[in-house]
């Protein structure tokens, strides 16, 4: 007997798992709404149709779901490639024109100069470059080089400084007929007398600037002996009683300096809203052109134009200040480039 | 091993206020110029580093003093010795940050004590509860 019903149980154990497992693989179909026994939709009070679990996966009715709204539509494909080029090429334009109008600007400016040189009898400057081209690998693919006698532009007018000084020009060149490279060698000259390996050249109205690299400087003006390019405290290297009592309890003032010459022919009238700051100052010298170009090298130096020596001068009042442009200088202008040993070097 | 009470607090009270006094009279000289109009900075890292372990001392001192506590007695030497190691390596770390700074050339000495304050306050917490474990366990 036993047997048997055991028998006659799993037989029908089996049946339910198999009949229940093709209910569990297919898909749950059915009316999707509830039907009445002649077939017709159930309806609430408010004519509204009631929806069975199949609602879902069926198909709509057209009795019950005419006031439904249509499905929406599906967003057209977004092609982002695309859409990223027209960008870039949107950029790109927008960089020529820029470009393109300050080159404009500049020739306009060169031939206003040319024809003022002209009625003044003195040969008309160079023609301008041709525009850059805003792709560096357009540019080289056509096999044109980056356009010559470009150099970044000085602030204009330019930052108002701590002291200033107007080099007389017997100072900067005995030609009769000077260029703008005559007077920058000069200079360049003096730049090395004072130990100024480190000058940068930026194009100005009417002429070029040249700025000296930042140096640590004592308070009479003079470059510090140890650590003069370096902007860092100085620190103690051999251990002395006294100096270790008098860096404890006084703080090092830090003094730094800038020397920048501009030699121009316009009106140079520094900014006052304009104050450096002395980390954007000490990167002067790296953002400019180590040499003088041609373009600007070959102007005439004429009786109109004339170099002044704009001094920055930098005071950090203890290492956990911000170093601050002193306005203005305990020293005046032609102090700072005796110090600095320039003033001699040009002969004064 | 145990040590009379007396003595281990003598000899903490004599730590704690000796390199107390040299703190202190190091910040002072540094109040004129030194931080510039920031000394104010100083102090504030100054005195909580400092200040409420000193008046534990002086509490316990002040009711030694007045008869209010039992000053007979003594002390585990481990403890004591734990307490008295941790009070000088947490007091040269306090000094360190301020007489460290001549040798250091991109220091920063307001940030410095910023900085410090990270390995400071757990090791005050270390010190603190080594001294209160050390004025509870006696005999």
């Amino acid at each position: 007997m036993i047997p048997r019903t055991r028998t006659v149980l799993l037989s029908a154990l089996a049946a339910a798992l198999a009949l229940s497992g093709g209910a569990l693989m297919a898909e749950p179909t059915g009316p999707a709404y509830l039907t009445d026994s002649r077939g017709k939709p159930v309806k609430n009070s408010f004519n509204q149709c009631w929806r069975t679990a199949y609602g879902t996966s069926a198909l709509p009715s057209q009795e019950c779901d005419a006031e439904l709204p249509p499905r929406p539509a599906l967003p057209a494909f977004v092609d982002y490639e695309a859409r990223a080029k027209a960008s870039r090429a949107r950029e790109e334009m927008a960089a020529r024109r820029i470009i393109e109008a300050e080159v404009a600007e500049k020739a306009a400016a060169e031939a206003r100069y040319g024809a003022e040189a002209a009625a003044a009898g003195a040969p008309p400057p160079a023609p301008p470059a041709p525009p850059p081209s805003p792709s560096k690998k357009a540019a080289k693919k056509n096999g044109k080089p980056a356009a010559a006698g470009e150099i970044r532009a000085f602030p204009w007018p330019p930052p108002q400084a701590s002291a200033f000084a107007v080099i007389p020009t017997s100072m900067l060149s005995a030609k009769a007929e000077p260029k703008l490279k005559d007077v920058a060698q000069r200079l360049e000259r003096a730049f090395d007398a004072g130990g100024y390996a480190e000058r940068s050249y930026y194009s100005i109205p009417g002429g070029f600037a040249v700025v000296s690299r930042i140096e640590l400087i004592r308070a009479d003006g003079a470059p510090e002996a140890a650590g003069r390019w370096s902007l860092r405290s100085p620190v103690l290297t051999r251990f002395s009683l006294t100096e270790y009592l008098k860096a404890l309890f006084s703080a090092k003032v830090g003094r730094y300096r800038i020397i920048a010459f501009l030699a121009t022919d316009a009106s140079l009238q520094p900014d006052p809203s304009k104050k450096p700051t002395s980390e954007g100052a000490a990167d002067w010298v790296s953002q400019g052109s180590p040499t003088l170009p041609a373009a600007i090298g070959n102007l005439p130096f004429t009786q109109e134009h004339n170099v002044t020596a704009l001094i920055y001068e930098f005071e950090r009042r203890t290492p956990d200040h911000e170093a601050e442009l002193k306005q203005p200088s305990p020293l005046p202008g032609k102090g700072h480039l005796e110090k600095a040993g320039i003033w001699t070097a040009l002969g004064g | 091993m145990r040590i009379p009470l007396e003595k281990a607090k003598r000899l903490l009270a004599i730590l704690w206020f000796g390199m107390g006094l040299v703190l202190f009279m190091v910040m002072v000289g540094q109040s004129f110029g030194y931080y510039g109009d920031r000394s104010r900075e100083a102090w504030d890292w100054f005195l909580p580093n400092v200040v409420p372990t000193l008046t534990l001392i002086i509490g316990v001192l002040v009711s030694d003093a007045q008869g209010k506590s039992d000053r007979a007695g003594d002390v585990d030497r481990f403890i004591f010795r734990l307490a008295l190691g941790l009070s000088a390596i947490y007091l040269a770390a306090v000094a360190l940050t301020v007489f460290v700074v001549p040798f250091i050339s991109e220091a920063k000495p307001l940030q410095l004590m910023k900085t410090s304050n990270t390995y400071l306050v757990p090791l005050q917490g270390l010190v603190s509860a080594a001294l209160g474990a050390f004025f509870v366990n006696k005999r």
